[in-house]
């Protein structure tokens, strides 16, 4: 540990912090723009100056390791007056145009500008542009306007270090440098967008998101991203009740500070919803029906039938697992499965850089192992439904690629189907009963990633129209059966009595959770499943 | 590229390997002190600036070359006696006593020695030995934008000071040889010196076109002044009111 002080205030920090990290820890926020916690340290953009007792020369925080005794002040008037010049120089070429520009609001030189720059410019003469080069889409998702770089290459980092792709590269030298992608191949790595979000302005933005809204506007909700089980620590933005985009969300444990196109881009598809109010099959067609008495006509199904199936899904939060643990297997005796998939490999670096691998497709599979539930594949799946002739209830009915295929809804064609479903799909359309159910971003509850982390994704939106999350569902059903008593319950009270109940869970709070940057589950059942 | 340091190439140098990095000029003297001494060696030059210096002599002399001399020679030697002085028996109006990026000096300096100590005295400093020597015909103007057009194309684009400030500073410079200047221009170059060198940049690229932009202005800021003040005034930066072409009365009060 090493002791220095920093505008007067004596702080000790680990050996080898730098000064940026070492003045963020008291709250003093130095500026930067090259600089990044995840990528290597290149001290090239020189807007974070700080003065040092006894040095004759401004230092660069970035590239400066914390000293004993080291006295350093990030505010004198020399860095003041040094960081006014970077800014202009910075500013010289900049096109200016934010006004037009997606970046504005989460801009670097907007931030800095305001609190470090000039408040005006000696520049009259022309700025330098690059034509050609004002909006080019250098591979799938990523716009390019080179005009506004300010050259920090933390892209440039990223694909290197990162990404390990190498795909962006500077080319030509001196104030015509420009960012381009190496040998003129796209930027498509499973990563790409990444660049966007580690770009300090708006000289690289994210093609999906450009223009959707401006993010002054948008409220940031912070999730998990459901696209696989490593559970990369996401900001879900949305604006007037629709989901505009995930950004990754800092975490060094689980996904460092990136994501994975793939997770971010499905973002947009939360907003997808056909079916906001239950149904019932009629004919050949359905028509509306209460809520209250969908759930009395399945409680019915489920008291009278000898063998009822419960198909749980792997994509449901721990709470509504457990629900469906506590109610209906342990109490009903029900058989319950939880179909999985392997889908696509996935991987993310984390904040040690340590690959984190998975080519399981569900958020929650771990925690519905760990809950003891009984999972199953395509072909289980398939046969459990052959072997039975009682009623079925899908709690989500998007949850396993087979569900969705036509086969699902010809097995269960002569029997009684409750589902859950946001979208219409081939078992949606010959099922008796149709629920709405609630959306990843309309859900609040915790997720366990494949690393074994317990992480709490906050509810963004409220349901739309009359959707439900599946644990309110189960639980009213079990209210129903008389299982359940009427009482206040929430995923809060749910996870407490998780906690109280499943040796995974032991010792967690929700509270917890909410600072965390989740909380690993008990090292001695991390094995099950 | 330039990179970060420290570590220093002594330290981490080429294959990660410590490096010594020395001019060939260095090494040069390395056998002659060896087979003569040290004392022989020191016996050359001045007290603190021993041994001899090889002068790169460019521009407006009657014999430019390469020409070895003793340290303390002084400048006005090494111009009328070894390149057989001025060409054309024009005036001397200014030299670069170390290469481009030392600073400029007046030709009342001329008879400065040629040792580190005493051109560091006289505000410039004696680098590679290159010695560029400018006739009366120079426009400072242009001599101060050929310079930088050099620093502009080598700046590698890593730090902002250099990176921006070169390129800024040619444009000026260009502009006031157009005849176009401004009255803040030669603020703006001082700006541009003052903040791009002094520590703003990785490598020294920054204070090796800031020195020639700080001296040029120093000692022949007139000629700036006098360039930017021959520029026809600029246009009225307010909007021009557009006559209003109608029929009927605008505004009747």
């Amino acid at each position: 540990m090493v002791t220095l002080t920093i505008d007067g205030t004596e702080i000790t920090v680990a050996e080898g912090t730098n000064l940026v990290e070492a003045a963020a820890t008291v709250g003093i926020e130095v500026p930067t723009y090259c600089y990044h916690p995840g990528l290597s340290v290149v001290g090239q953009c020189r807007i974070c100056f700080v003065e040092v007792e006894g040095l004759p020369r401004l230092v660069t925080a970035c590239s400066t390791p914390v000293q004993p005794e080291m006295v350093v002040y990030t505010a004198s008037d020399r860095v003041r007056e040094a960081r006014a010049a970077v800014m202009e120089f910075l500013l010289e070429n900049h096109p200016l145009d934010c006004p037009v520009c997606d970046q504005a609001g989460e801009c670097g030189l907007q931030d800095y500008s305001v609190e470090h720059g000039l408040d005006s410019t000696h520049m009259v003469d022309r700025r330098r542009t690059y034509p050609g080069f004002e909006r080019r889409m250098i591979g799938p998702h990523v716009v390019q306007n080179q005009n506004r770089c300010i050259h920090c290459t933390r892209c440039i980092r990223f694909t290197t270090e990162i990404a390990e792709t190498s795909d962006l590269t500077m080319k030509s030298r001196g104030n015509h440098s420009y960012i381009d992608t190496f040998d003129g191949r796209p930027l498509d790595n499973p990563w790409s967008a990444c660049v966007a979000d580690v770009c300090p302005v708006g000289a690289l933005t994210v093609s999906e998101f450009r223009f959707r809204a401006r993010v002054w506007h948008l409220e940031e909700t912070k999730s998990v991203c459901p696209g696989c089980s490593i559970g990369c620590n996401v900001f879900l933005g949305h604006l007037d009740g629709k989901v505009h985009r995930f950004v990754p969300r800092e975490n060094a444990e689980v996904n460092g500070w990136w994501m994975c196109d793939y997770g971010r881009f499905l973002a947009e598809g939360l907003n997808y919803r056909t079916l906001d109010v239950p149904l019932e099959r009629f004919g050949d067609s359905d028509r509306r029906f209460p809520w209250d008495a969908a759930l009395s006509e399945v409680a019915r199904w489920l008291r009278e039938a000898p063998q009822p199936l419960v198909i749980a899904s792997a994509n449901l939060s721990n709470e509504a697992l457990f629900v469906v643990r506590r109610n209906l297997v342990e109490e009903a005796h029900m058989s319950v499965v939880v179909p999985v998939y392997e889908g696509d490999a996935r991987r993310i670096k984390n904040g040690r850089g340590v690959w984190i691998d998975s080519v399981d497709a569900h958020p929650n599979s771990t925690g519905a192992r760990q809950l003891g539930l009984a999972t199953a594949d395509a072909a289980n799946l398939e046969s459990y439904l052959r072997d039975g002739s009682g009623p079925v209830v899908v709690l989500d009915a998007h949850a396993h690629p087979w569900l969705m295929s036509d086969s699902a809804a010809e097995i269960t064609a002569d029997r009684q189907v409750a589902v859950l479903a946001r979208y219409r799909t081939p078992l949606v359309d010959s099922a008796s009963l149709v629920l709405p159910l609630a959306s990843w971003a309309e859900t609040e509850g915790t997720y366990t990633s494949s690393t074994g982390r317990v992480q709490l994704a906050r509810r963004a939106l409220p349901p739309r129209g009359q959707a439900r999350t599946a644990w309110e569902v189960v639980y009213r059903l079990a209210l129903e059966l008389g299982i359940e008593q009427e009482r206040s319950i929430s995923a809060r009270i749910l996870f407490a009595e998780m906690a109280a109940e499943v040796a995974a869970f032991s010792g967690m709070t929700w509270g917890r959770l909410e600072g965390d940057p989740g909380m690993p589950v008990h090292v001695e059942v991390r094995g099950v499943g | 590229m330039p990179r970060l340091k420290p570590p220093f190439p002594a330290v981490v140098g080429v294959f990660g390997c410590p490096t010594v990095v020395n001019n060939v000029e260095t090494l040069a003297c390395v056998p002659h002190i060896i087979e003569h001494g040290g004392a022989w060696f020191a016996g050359i030059g001045t007290e603190r600036s021993k041994g001899p210096k090889l002068f790169c002599v460019s521009g407006h002399v009657e014999r430019p070359g390469v020409y070895e001399a003793p340290m303390g020679v002084t400048f006005r030697e090494i111009i009328d006696e070894l390149c057989g002085g001025v060409r054309g028996g024009k005036r001397l109006k200014a030299f670069i006593p170390g290469g481009s990026s030392a600073p400029v000096l007046p030709a009342d300096k001329v008879d400065t020695p040629a040792d580190f100590e005493s051109v560091a005295q006289a505000g410039s400093m004696l680098g590679s030995g290159g010695v560029i020597v400018m006739d009366e015909t120079v426009d400072m103007v242009w001599a101060l934008e050929n310079l930088l057009v050099f620093y502009a194309h080598e700046s590698c684009g890593q730090c902002t000071p250099c990176r921006e400030g070169s390129d800024w500073a040619v444009d000026i410079l260009r502009r006031i040889r157009r005849g176009q200047g401004q009255q803040g221009d030669i603020e703006t170059l001082r700006r541009i010196g003052r903040f791009a060198s002094q520590g703003m940049t990785i490598c020294p690229l920054g204070d090796a076109f800031c020195g020639p932009i700080s001296s040029f202005l120093d000692h022949f800021g007139h000629e700036f002044e006098e360039a930017i003040s021959k520029a026809p005034s600029m246009p009225p930066k307010t909007l021009p009111i557009l006559p209003v072409r109608s029929d009927r009365e605008l505004f009747g009060v």
